[in-house]
Order: structure tokens, then sequence, then C-alpha cells
């Protein structure tokens, strides 16, 4: 045997061996630091109650589908669709258009509640604001059409392994062709080399921080999303903004009367306009408003200027009604800022306009409440609640069933909504208690809890109502898992939306309600693309003992 | 003989190895800075615009201290209107700090130009030019994200 050809022999065993290395090696998940799912907007437009859904954008210039949601009772008419670049960039040419509509669209609803879809045209990565209008207001939704980005430590495993592919090959050609063996250690080394660049930059792709998120951490440019490890700037580890300040246009208003409530957010430090409100929890704003009577209003005002929110509030009769309002700046953290004057109604002097009043998803009428769970109609679907440990400090365990049919379909992401309101006099006008109430909460339900508190809700004693039968198991409901398949987004991918009527029947919350007394409840889901509100008065004990 | 070609392929590795890990990991992540061509040296140019004007925003020295702008307002369409000129303010705002500097108004220069002697960055960060143009019965607001490095 000659040395040639053991040399040859070597690279060929060499080649094997690191191809099957190549082989083995992890597949590397595409870059996805950008990578948002659809962005769902509920959006109280005039009287309708829509929810705004913007596709992901996959490639620019490409297209931007728009679904727009409508409920039960939402009017037939036409929307008119816009879309604006907003960014800011270094190159003239990239901001040419900005601040300018690049595309139009009009989408006709039909009355029908359902889905109906226009698209859009958007022509490059960057900041952008969509814009809707029936009409008579416009409201306007910023977003972010991202780029698809590759990380450094990404383009070292793709320069690496590309680079190692050819090398293989030269390596092979060079152990079978070449006279002298030791000419194949050249590309062979070169390919080790290859691949240790790729298996470094496989190491640190999962351990480089992310450059902070454009639009969600950081004031989003035009270059900044294209490239945003080049614009990611002094990397701090917290990007939260000061809190807002909440200003009421008027604090009086006619009851009966369709009032434009403004809300102006400014920031608390500044002063200056609070306009960098991210999407949170399916909505730039969640507007809450509790009337005299135990009315509920969950809506969600328009943008319609640089911190500007507005929504049309018709209220039915006189007295006081307690204002909050929930949203996340860019940055991170959520806020709630409670209006500290609130809205008063002075009662109509003549003849009530109640037949002209828009209807709006998510408000009822509280009649007189008893104290303690059990079941209610609303909208002609019985909500039947239990209630267990309810006690200050304690975590209270409150399992709904909606109608009996697994056919819940998320709103705002959540397939239940709790808001608290409380301590209060279970006896007063609950605007003006709500507007006193220390507590003001709002917590959600992904679905019914583990079979284990199911199963012991029903020995509550507040739960079994005259004539309600044990929990039939529902059809399609999996009793081991509690439905909220498709509602987390597992790698950027898009949650279910509105449309998919398969969750429920059962919700539960659980809530530690931090103080005894009275407390005022409502309980919010959507079924039959109409949203339910269902109130309750619960009342909570103080601690049973004190443990040692 | 044979020695020398491994010598040479260790070396051929090792410089391949260098090679691809300095452009890989370091290219992409270039300076911010990316100053336009008539502007003063370290200056950076900006570009936004609204539905009236493209705005053009030149900041002489983004770093932190004092620092001159200029605003150039090109209106679309060609032409600007017969009307009154634009008053054009000035600010700026440091969200994550909490930080505002004063309003100043912008003095009008020729072709659309407006100018700022001074507006004070006291600090590094992620800063926001905000740049109100008031004109034709229109205010619009425009923000201009601005990186003030260190
Ligand atoms: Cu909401």
């Amino acid at each position: 045997m000659n040395a040639p050809s053991a040399a040859r022999r070597l690279g060929a065993v060499l080649a094997i061996l690191l191809s099957t290395l190549g082989l083995l090696m992890p597949p590397v998940a595409e870059a996805d630091s950008a990578a948002v799912g659809d962005l769902h907007v509920a959006q109280t437009l005039g009287g309708r109650e829509l929810t705004v859904i913007l596709r992901r954008v996959t490639g620019v210039p490409g297209p931007l589908h728009v679904d727009v949601i409508t409920h039960k009772g939402t009017a037939a008419g036409r929307l008119d669709l816009a879309v604006v670049p907003t960014g800011v960039s270094t190159s003239a040419s990239a901001a040419s258009v900005s601040g300018t509509t690049v595309d139009t669209a009009a989408v006709a609803l039909s009355g029908r509640p359902g889905t109906c879809s226009a698209v859009l045209d958007v022509t490059r990565a960057g900041p952008w604001e969509l814009s809707l209008s029936d009409g008579n207001r416009t409201a306007t939704i910023p977003f972010i059409v991202p780029k698809q980005l590759t990380s450094p430590p990404e383009t070292a495993v793709y320069l690496g392994f590309s680079g190692a592919g050819v090398l293989l090959l030269v390596t092979l050609l060079v152990a079978v062709r070449a006279r002298r063996g030791w000419w194949t250690l050249v590309p062979g080394g070169a390919l080790v080399a290859c691949l240790a660049v790729a298996v470094t930059g496989a190491l640190l792709s999962s351990r480089l921080p992310p450059p902070p998120s454009q639009g969600g951490q950081v004031d989003a440019t035009i270059d900044g999303v294209d490239d945003p490890y080049a614009y990611s700037g002094q990397r701090i580890g917290d990007y939260s903004r000061p809190p807002g300040t909440l200003l009421l246009s008027s604090s009086t208003t006619r009851a009966g009367e369709v009032a434009d409530v403004r809300l102006a957010l400014s920031d608390a430090s500044t002063g200056l306009p609070l306009d960098d409100v991210v999407v949170h929890d399916g909505a730039l704003l969640h507007l809450l408003v509790v009337g005299p009577s135990g009315q509920l209003w969950h809506l969600h005002p328009i943008r319609t200027g640089a911190g500007v929110f507005e929504v049309p509030l018709s209220l039915p009769e006189g007295g006081h009604y307690a204002v909050s309002a929930e949203f996340a700046r860019r940055g991170g953290g959520v806020q709630q800022l409670r209006s500290a004057t609130g809205i008063d109604a002075v009662p109509a002097t003549g003849r009530t306009t109640t037949g002209s009043r828009p209807e709006v998803a998510a408000r009822t009428t509280a009649g007189d409440l008893q104290v303690g769970a059990g079941a209610r109609t609303v909208a002609d679907v019985q909500v039947r609640l239990s209630a267990s440990s309810l006690v200050a400090g304690q975590a209270a365990v409150l399992s709904a069933r909606v109608g009996d049919t697994a056919t819940l379909q998320p709103w705002l992401g959540m397939l239940g909504h709790l808001i608290v309101v409380g301590p209060l006099a279970p006896e007063a006008a609950v605007g003006t208690a709500t507007q006193n109430a220390q507590v003001w909460a709002h917590s959600h339900s992904m679905g019914a809890m583990p079979d284990r508190t199911h199963d012991t809700s029903g020995t509550d004693g507040t739960a079994h109502a005259p004539g309600m039968g044990p929990h039939s198991p529902s059809p399609g409901l999996d009793p081991d898992m509690p439905g909220m398949g498709g509602l987390t987004s597992v790698n950027g991918d898009s949650t279910a939306d509105e449309t998919v009527a398969a969750y429920g029947p059962d919700i539960c919350f659980v809530h530690t309600f931090p103080a005894p007394g009275y407390y005022r409840i409502w309980i919010q889901a959507e079924r039959g693309y109409t949203v339910l509100t269902v109130p309750y008065l619960l009342h909570v004990t103080g601690t049973v003992e004190k443990r040692p | 003989m044979s020695r020398r070609f491994l010598v040479a392929a260790v070396v051929l590795a090792a410089t391949l190895l260098t090679a691809l890990s300095v452009h890989a990991l370091w290219a992409p992540w270039p300076g911010a800075a990316r100053p336009a061509s008539d502007a003063p040296r370290g200056a950076i140019t900006l570009t936004g615009g609204t539905a009236r004007d493209m705005v053009i925003l030149t900041v002489s020295a983004p770093v932190t201290g004092s620092t001159a702008l200029d605003v150039r307002l090109v209106p679309r369409g060609g032409t600007a209107t017969g009307g009154p000129a634009p008053v054009v303010m000035v600010s700026a705002a440091l969200p994550t700090a909490g930080h505002a500097v004063p309003d100043c108004t912008a003095v009008r220069a020729p072709d659309g130009h407006y100018h700022v002697a001074a507006l004070p960055l006291m600090m590094p960060g992620r800063w926001q030019v905000l740049v109100t143009v008031d004109g034709d019965g229109h205010r619009d607001r425009l923000v201009f994200p601005l990186n003030v490095p260190r």
C-alpha cells in the first residue's frame, strides 16, 4: 500500500465523516426577530363594534390582507380603508412617500355578522398606519410591516454551511483526482473551518439578545425595521416609559343623547401627547364605563390624533358614570387609568331618544341583582356562575358556564373577561360607587379549569339555581383539555380569531379579592357574534381564621 | 514536502475561519450615523413626510449637547401654495427618561428651510425630535426618532 492511496482513503473518510456531521447538525430556525403574527384590533367606530385583523405581511412590496369582523347588530354599510407609510429614514428615497396614502380599498359590510375582507398593497417595510372611515369618523391604527431578517450569527451559520457544502465537493474531488494525497487536507481544512463558523453561529444565535423590537420597544423607523441590528442603538434593559394621564373632554353630558367622548392621553412626565400606544389584548385602548344602575360598557375608542381617542357614547339615564382606560405604551407595561372626574349625565329634559342611539356590543343593563353567583339569562343565553372561596386574600375561583355548547368565540384574544369593582355599598348607585371603589380589576379566562376545580364547583352552595341540572358533557370538548388550543401564539403563529366558535362553554377565572366587602363583577364572553355581559354582585368575607 | 502542505492547509483554514467570522459577526453592525452629502460633517439627515410636505430634518451634531437643526419643507406636488409660509416648531423629548426640551420656533430661511440654532439634547438615548408644521389651516406633527450615542 503506497502513501498516496492511503492519504486518498484518509481524505475520503474525512469527507464522509464531515458530511455526516453536517447532516447531524440541527436545522437552523428561520430568523424571526421581527416575526409578528396577525394584529387584532377592536374598534368602536361610530355605532359599530368591529374587530379589524391585519394579517401578517409576508413580503414587500406585497398585499396586506385586512379582515373586518362584524357582530350581531352591526349596521350594514361601507368602510373606506387606506394605508399610509409613516416612517422616517436617512434615505430620502425610502421615505419619499411617507405621510401619503399609498393604497385604498373599500369594505362592504353586509349587516350579517361575520368577516368582510379587503386587500391593500404595501410597498415597503417600516411603520405604517391603516385608516378606516365610515364616512363620519376615521380611525387610524399604527402597525409595522416587518422584514424577513437574518441575525449576524445566523448569517454565519448560512455562510458556514454553504461554504462547507461547496468544500465538501471540492474535498471529494481532490481526494479522488489529486496525485498527492496531502492536497486533500487543503479543502478538508477549509471545510472544518466553515463548519466551525457555522457551529459557532448556531451556538451564538440562541444566546445573543435580539435587537429591541421596532415599534414594540423603541420608536420604529424605516431604517430600523430594515436593519434592526444596525439601528439597535444602546442596549438598555428597560425600555419602559412613564405612566400616562387621562383627560376626558367633558365631564358632563346629557342623558339620552349621543355624545362623543374624547380621551386625551398625555405623558405624565413631559405632558406631551402620549402617542406611542401599542396594541394590547386586541385593542389600542380598552374603555370601561360603569353606569348608575350597573351598566357596563367595554368599548374600544378609535385613535383620531396624537394621543387622542374618541368614542360615541349614549348614556341612557341621568347620574354618574365611572370611566377607566387600559392601554400599553411602547416599551412595555400595561396601565389602567381611572378618570378622576368620570362623566355626569344630566337627566334628559324632554323625550328620550333611545330609539336612535347606536347599538354597540358589550352593553347591558343590570336590574336588581341578588347577592351571590347563580344563573342569569342574557340575550337568550343562560349563564351559570359558581364561585368558591370568596374570602379576602384567598384566590377565588369563578367558574361560569355560558350556554350549553362549546361555541364560545374568543373576544379580544380571550374566552372570557372579568371586570371587578369594589368593595362598595351594594345598594348605592353603581357609577358613583365605582368612582370611589378601591378595586377596579380586569382579569381574563383562557377556558375551563382542569377537571378538579370544575368537579368541586358544584358543591358550592350558590352554584345551583333551581332547576339547574347536572352539567352534561358538551360535545367536542375533551374533558382533559381546558380548550384553549389555538388561542396562544406559538412561534409567532396566528391565533384563532372570532370566527372560530369552538370554545367553552366553561370559562374560569381566578381572582384574589384584596379586601372583604361587596363587589360588582361582570363576566363577558362572545357567543353567536354577540358579546354577552353578565353582572353579578358577590360578597367577599374576611379571613375566616387567623393562621398562626 | 508533505508537511509543507499540511502547514499550508492549516494556515488557509485559519485564514478562512478568521475572515468568515469577522465578516459574518461584525460586518452587519455598522455605526448608525450615515451623513448626507450636503450636511455638515457628522450630521444626520432624516426624511419624513405628511400628506402636504416632505419634511427633511438635519441634525448638525447628533451627540450629547446642544445642536443646530435644519428643517426643510418640500411641498408635495411641486410648488408651495400662495398662502403664508407655514410656521415650524421644533421640540424634543427623551421618552424613557421623561425629559423634554422647550419648544423652539424655527427661523424661516429661503427655499423652504427653517433653522433652529440650539436644541439641547442633554442625555444620550433614543430621543424624539418633534416637528410641528402649522400652515394652511392644518397642523401636522411629525416624530423623528434620533439615537444620541453616549
Ligand atoms: Cu377591551
